[in-house]
C-alpha cells in the first residue's frame, strides 16, 4: 500500500479544464472518498492517479516516487470501474488471472493465486462461468477480484455501487467496507452518494468544478463544512440557507422578522458582516408549541415512517424540518418553528466560505 | 472518448491502411489528372504535355454531353424507382408474418448477384426472340410482334434503369427497413390514442422518422448509379447508338478501346468532379433536411 | 341508426375484423409480387440452364421437356470454368485477408486512441469510396503493367482494395466505438499496450463486425468486374464476372451455357445470404444509420 499524493495537478482536454491545481494527500492504507455531483472532475482525479490520463500539470507521487509519468501498470494501481468492465469473451478465472498474465507470471503461480482470491471472495462456484451469466453482486466481486490479484498499492474504484438497486447497494457497501479493513491497501473511492461517502470513508474529499473543496473526516465535513457549496453537498434533505443580516441585538430573516441574539452567541453581533447567509439543517429545526424563532404555514407533509419532514413556508423564505414520526400537522396549519443555536452555520454572501468556527 | 498514453502509438496502427490507400488510391487519382493534361499514346511511347486542350474538346464534345444526359437520366429514374419500391417493399417486411427471416433473405437475393450475372439474366429475359419477356407479353396479348428491347433506342436505357433497379432495390429495403426499426413504439400508440388513422399515422409520424434513412439511401444510391458501368456495360455496351453510354463507359472506351489515355482521363477527371460535387451537395441537403425534422 | 345495441356491437367488430383481414390479404398480395419480381428472374435463369437446346429457342414451352445437366457439362469441359472459380475465390479471400490485416488496427486506433489529423484521415478514407472506379482504372493500368503484375491475382488484390478497404475500415469503426471505453482502460490498467489490448479483449469482442466486414469484402471482390477486365488478359487470372460476360460465342450466344454458369456462380452466394442475411444486414445498417 502506498501513500498518495497529488501535488497543484492540473488536467484539460482541449478549453475545458476538468481539474485545477487539485493538492490531495492520501495516507497509507487510508480509505478517501472523491464526492461531487457529476462533471465535478472526480473521474478525472481517478483517472489521473491510475495513470490513464497524463496531467497537464503538477505532479502525481506514491510514497515519494514521482509517478507521473509511468503508466497504470507501471504504478501498480487496481480499477473497479463503475460498468466493473469484465472482459465478456473470458470466464470468471481467465478474467482474474488476465493481469497476471500481462505481468508474465507463471502458470501454476497464476492458478494458484485465482484460487485464492475466488475463496477470499466467495465466487469458486463462479469460475467458469462468462460475465452476462452472473448478477450484479458477482460481477462487482469478480471485478474487485481482478483488482486484488495483483496485490496493488493503491486500490481505486469509480463509483461501483451505482448501478444497483438500494438494498444491494447497502449489502455490497458493507463487504467493500469488510474487505478494506482485511487487505488494509490505499483507496481511493468515487462517488456522488453522499451516504456511501459517510459510511465508507475515513476522510472525504469534496469536489465541485474541478476543484476539491474541503478534505476531512466524515462527521467534521458534516458538522463543520468549510463552505456552503460543501454544506448543501451533504445531508438529506438538504440543509437550509437563508440570506440573515444582523440588526443591533437580533437576526433578521428575510421578511423582516427578528430573532434576538442569545447571550452565548453575543459574538455573533460584532464579528458577522451586516449581510450573511444562515445555514440550519432540518434536524437543527423543530416544531414548537409557541413561541419559537417565528411563525410560518405548513406547505407540505411527507411522512416517511421514520421521521416526518415539514416544509414550512413564510413569505419570504421556506424551510424543511425534520421532525418525529408521532408529531402531526396538516397542510395549511400555522406552526411556531425553533433553530437549536448551537448548530448553526454561518456563511459568507459573497464567497460562501463559512465564517466563525 | 479516445485515450492515449505515450507507449500506444496509434499512427502505427494506421500506416498500412494509410500505405495502402495512398499506393492505389491516390497515386492514381494525382496519375489521372496528370494524365488528363497530356496526350499519352503507351503503344506508340508517345507523350506530351497539352495543357487543358482535352478538356476543352470535351466542352466541345456532343457525345460526352450525351453520355452525361444519359447517365443524368439514368440516375434520377433509376434512383427514383429503387426508393419508391424499396420504400413500398420495406414497410411490407416491416408487417409480422411467418418465415420472415427467410422472406428477408429472399427478397436481398438480387443484391447479391453479381452485377455481371444480372446483366446476363435481364439480357436472356429481353431477348427479341428467346425472350421470356416478349414470350409472356406476345401470350398476354399486349403486344402483336417481339419488342427488341434492348435494341431500339428510347427502349435500351429503359430496359437497363428496370436490370438496375431490380439488382438494387434490396439495399434501399434494407436500409429503410432499419430506419423504420428504430421508430419507438410508444410514438404509434400515442397515434393511436389520439385517433389517427392509418394513413395520417404513416404521413405524419413513419415518413418523417424515416427521413434520414431514406436520405442515406438516395445519397448512396445517387453515388453509385452516376458511376454505373457493369450492368450497362454488358447489357448494351453503350449502345445502340450510344443511347445508353455513361459516362463511365465512355471513358473506359476512350481508355481501352480507342486507346486515347489522355482524353479519357480528362473525362474521368470530369466524372470524378461531377460526382464530388453532387456528393457534397446531397449531403449538405441531408443534413438541413435533418436538422429541420 | 336505431338498431339494438347488440347488433351495433356485431357490425362495429365485424368492420374491425374485415379491416384487419383486409390488412393482411395487401400485406400477402404485396410480398408475393415482391417474391415474384425479386426471385422470378433467377428462376428463369435456373429453368433455362436446365432445358435442353431445343427447347430454348422458342418460349412456350416455359418449362423443360426434358430437363439436362448439359450445359453444366459444357460449361466446365469447353472452357477452364473450374480454374476461374478458383480465381475468382483467391483473389476475393486474399482481398478479405489484406482488407481485416490493415483495417482492423487502423479502425480500432480510429475508434478508440488518438490519432492526428483524425477526423480529416477518416473522411479522406470514406471519400476514395466515392470515387468513380473508373477514374483510377487507367492510372491503375499503367502502374499495374508497369509492376509487372499484370493477369496476375495481386492486380486485382490490390485494386479490389481501393474500395473495400474504406468499407472494411468503415464497418469495423463503428464496432469498435460500440466496445466500452472503460473496457480499453480495464486492459491499461492490467498491464497491457495498445496493441495487446487490441489483441487479447477488442479482437474478440468485435467478432461480429470482422465476419460483417470480412463478408462484405468478399462479396464485393467476387462482382468485382471493370477492374477485372481491364486487368485480366488470360485464364490465368480471369475471374468469374469476366468470364461470364464475355462468353465465348461466336454466331450464336449459348444461353444455355451461360445460364448454367450464371447459375453455378450464383449458388454459393445465394447460400451465404439465406444463412448470413442477418449479419449482412446488421453490418451494412451498422454503418449506414450511424454514420
Amino acid at each position: 500500500m502506498a501513500r498518495v499524493q497529488l501535488v497543484g495537478v492540473g488536467k484539460h482536454f482541449g478549453q475545458t479544464a476538468a481539474v485545477t491545481a487539485l493538492t490531495l494527500d492520501v495516507a497509507e492504507g487510508e480509505f478517501l472518498t472523491i464526492l461531487g455531483g457529476s462533471g465535478c472532475g472526480k473521474s478525472t482525479t481517478l483517472h489521473l492517479i491510475a495513470g490513464l490520463e497524463s496531467p497537464s500539470s503538477g505532479h502525481i507521487l506514491f510514497d515519494h516516487d514521482d509517478v507521473t509519468a509511468l503508466s497504470p501498470r507501471e504504478r501498480n494501481v487496481a480499477v473497479v470501474f463503475q460498468s466493473y468492465a469484465l472482459y465478456p469473451h473470458k470466464t470468471v478465472a481467465e478474467n482474474l488471472a488476465f493481469p497476471l498474465r500481462m505481468s508474465r507470471i507463471a502458470a501454476a503461480d497464476v492458478r494458484a493465486r485465482v484460487r485464492e482470491m475466488a475463496r477470499l471472495l466467495r465466487i469458486e462456484e463462479l469460475l467458469e462461468r462468462k460475465p452476462r451469466q452472473l448478477s450484479g453482486g458477482q460481477q462487482q466481486r469478480v471485478a474487485l477480484g481482478r483488482a486484488l490479484i495483483r496485490r496493488p498499492r493503491v486500490f481505486l474504484l469509480d463509483e461501483p455501487l451505482s448501478n444497483m438497486d438500494a438494498r444491494l447497494r447497502v449489502a455490497l457497501r458493507q463487504e467493500l467496507k469488510a474487505l478494506h479493513q482485511t487487505v488494509r491497501t490505499t483507496l481511493v473511492y468515487v462517488t456522488h452518494d453522499q451516504e456511501e461517502a459517510m459510511v465508507l470513508s475515513d476522510r472525504i474529499a469534496v469536489m465541485h468544478a474541478g476543484n476539491i473543496l474541503q478534505c476531512a473526516p466524515p462527521r467534521d465535513i458534516y458538522a463543520r463544512p468549510a463552505s456552503r457549496a460543501v454544506a448543501e453537498l451533504l445531508g438529506n434533505p438538504p440543509i437550509n440557507i437563508l440570506d440573515a443580516e444582523v440588526n443591533k441585538t437580533s437576526v433578521m430573516l428575510p421578511g423582516g422578522q427578528a430573532v434576538p441574539v442569545p447571550a452565548t452567541h453575543a459574538a455573533w453581533l460584532t464579528r458577522l458582516p451586516q449581510r450573511f447567509q444562515l445555514g440550519v439543517r432540518p434536524e437543527h429545526l423543530s416544531l414548537t408549541a409557541a413561541s419559537g424563532c417565528a411563525r410560518a404555514r405548513v406547505r407540505h407533509v411527507e411522512h416517511l415512517g421514520k421521521e416526518t419532514h415539514v416544509l414550512l413556508e413564510a413569505e419570504s423564505y421556506a424551510l424543511t424540518v425534520r421532525t418525529d414520526a408521532d408529531h402531526v400537522v396538516q397542510p395549511g396549519e400555522t406552526a411556531w418553528w425553533g433553530w437549536d443555536w448551537s448548530h448553526l452555520l454561518c456563511f459568507d454572501s459573497q464567497s460562501g466560505a463559512r465564517l466563525l468556527t | 472518448m479516445r485515450q492515449r498514453q505515450n507507449n500506444d502509438h496509434p499512427v502505427l496502427f494506421v500506416l498500412p491502411a494509410l500505405g495502402l490507400m495512398l499506393v492505389v488510391a491516390v497515386y492514381p487519382l494525382i496519375t489521372t489528372f496528370w494524365l488528363s493534361l497530356r496526350d499519352e499514346f503507351p503503344i506508340f511511347h508517345l507523350s506530351c504535355f497539352v495543357g487543358l486542350s482535352h478538356y476543352v474538346t470535351l466542352w466541345n464534345d456532343p457525345r460526352f454531353w450525351q453520355s452525361l444526359a444519359n447517365t443524368a437520366y439514368f440516375t434520377a429514374v433509376s434512383v427514383s424507382a429503387e426508393v419508391a419500391l424499396g420504400l413500398g417493399v420495406a414497410l411490407l417486411l416491416h408487417q409480422v408474418f411467418p418465415a420472415r427471416g427467410l422472406i428477408r433473405g429472399l427478397v436481398l437475393m438480387p443484391w447479391f448477384i453479381p452485377t455481371v450475372v444480372a446483366a446476363r439474366l435481364w439480357e436472356w429475359i429481353y431477348h427479341p426472340h428467346f425472350g421470356v419477356l416478349n414470350a409472356l407479353l406476345l401470350q398476354g396479348g399486349l403486344i402483336t410482334t417481339g419488342l427488341n428491347w434492348l435494341g431500339q433506342p428510347t427502349l435500351a436505357l429503359h430496359a437497363a434503369v428496370v436490370a438496375d433497379v431490380w439488382k438494387t432495390m434490396p439495399f434501399a429495403v434494407l436500409l429503410i427497413l432499419a430506419g423504420l426499426q428504430t421508430v419507438p413504439g410508444d410514438l404509434y400508440r400515442a397515434a393511436r390514442v389520439d385517433g389517427a388513422t392509418a394513413a395520417q399515422t404513416f404521413w405524419h409520424i413513419t415518413l418523417p422518422w424515416l427521413v434520414p434513412a431514406v436520405g442515406i439511401t438516395v445519397l448512396f444510391r445517387t453515388l453509385d448509379a452516376l458511376r454505373v458501368f457493369d450492368v450497362v456495360y454488358v447489357l448494351t455496351g453503350g449502345g445502340p447508338a450510344n443511347t445508353t453510354e455513361t459516362l463511365s463507359i465512355y471513358t473506359y472506351r476512350l481508355s481501352f478501346q480507342t486507346l486515347e489515355f489522355g482524353y479519357g482521363a480528362a473525362l474521368a477527371v470530369v466524372t470524378f468532379i461531377i460526382i464530388l460535387v453532387v456528393s457534397l451537395f446531397l449531403q449538405f441537403l441531408l443534413r438541413r433536411v435533418s436538422a429541420t425534422t | 341508426m336505431n338498431r339494438p345495441r347488440v347488433t351495433q356491437f356485431f357490425s362495429k367488430r365485424r368492420d374491425r375484423v374485415i379491416r384487419y383481414v383486409g390488412a393482411r390479404l395487401l400485406v400477402s398480395v404485396g410480398l408475393l409480387f415482391t417474391l415474384a419480381f425479386c426471385l422470378f428472374p433467377v428462376l428463369w435463369q435456373v429453368i433455362t440452364a436446365l432445358k435442353p437446346a431445343s427447347d430454348l429457342a422458342t418460349v412456350p414451352p416455359f418449362f423443360p421437356t426434358q430437363p439436362t445437366l448439359d450445359h453444366f457439362h459444357t460449361v466446365f469441359t469447353q472452357r477452364p470454368f473450374a480454374r476461374i472459380l478458383f480465381n475468382s475465390t483467391a483473389v476475393a479471400i486474399l482481398t478479405t485477408c489484406v482488407c481485416l490485416l490493415a483495417g482492423t488496427p487502423a479502425a480500432f486506433a480510429f475508434a478508440k486512441l488518438r490519432v492526428p489529423g483524425q477526423r480529416g484521415l477518416l473522411t479522406g478514407i470514406l471519400a476514395v469510396s466515392m470515387f468513380p472506379p473508373i477514374a483510377i482504372v487507367g492510372s491503375l493500368f499503367l502502374l499495374i503493367r508497369f509492376l509487372r503484375l499484370r493477369d496476375t491475382w495481386w492486380a486485382l488484390i490490390l485494386a479490389d482494395t481501393t474500395f473495400t478497404l474504406p468499407l472494411t475500415i468503415w464497418v469495423l469503426t463503428s464496432f469498435f466505438r460500440d466496445v466500452p471505453d472503460d473496457l480499453l482502460r480495464a486492459a491499461r490498467v492490467d498491464g497491457c499496450t495498445a496493441r495487446q489490448a487490441l489483441w487479447h479483449v477488442f479482437l474478440p469482442v468485435v467478432t461480429p463486425g470482422l465476419t460483417t466486414a470480412a463478408l462484405l469484402t468478399f462479396v464485393f471482390a467476387w462482382n468485382e468486374f471493370l477492374f477485372a477486365l481491364t486487368f485480366t488478359a488470360t485464364d490465368a487470372s480471369r475471374t468469374v464476372p469476366v468470364e461470364i460476360a464475355l462468353f465465348p460465342g461466336v454466331h450464336e450466344m449459348p444461353w444455355g451455357e451461360i445460364a448454367a454458369a450464371a447459375t453455378v456462380v450464383s449458388l454459393p452466394l445465394l447460400i451465404l445470404v439465406v444463412v448470413a442475411q442477418r449479419r449482412f444486414v446488421s453490418g451494412l445498417t451498422a454503418g449506414a444509420v450511424k454514420g
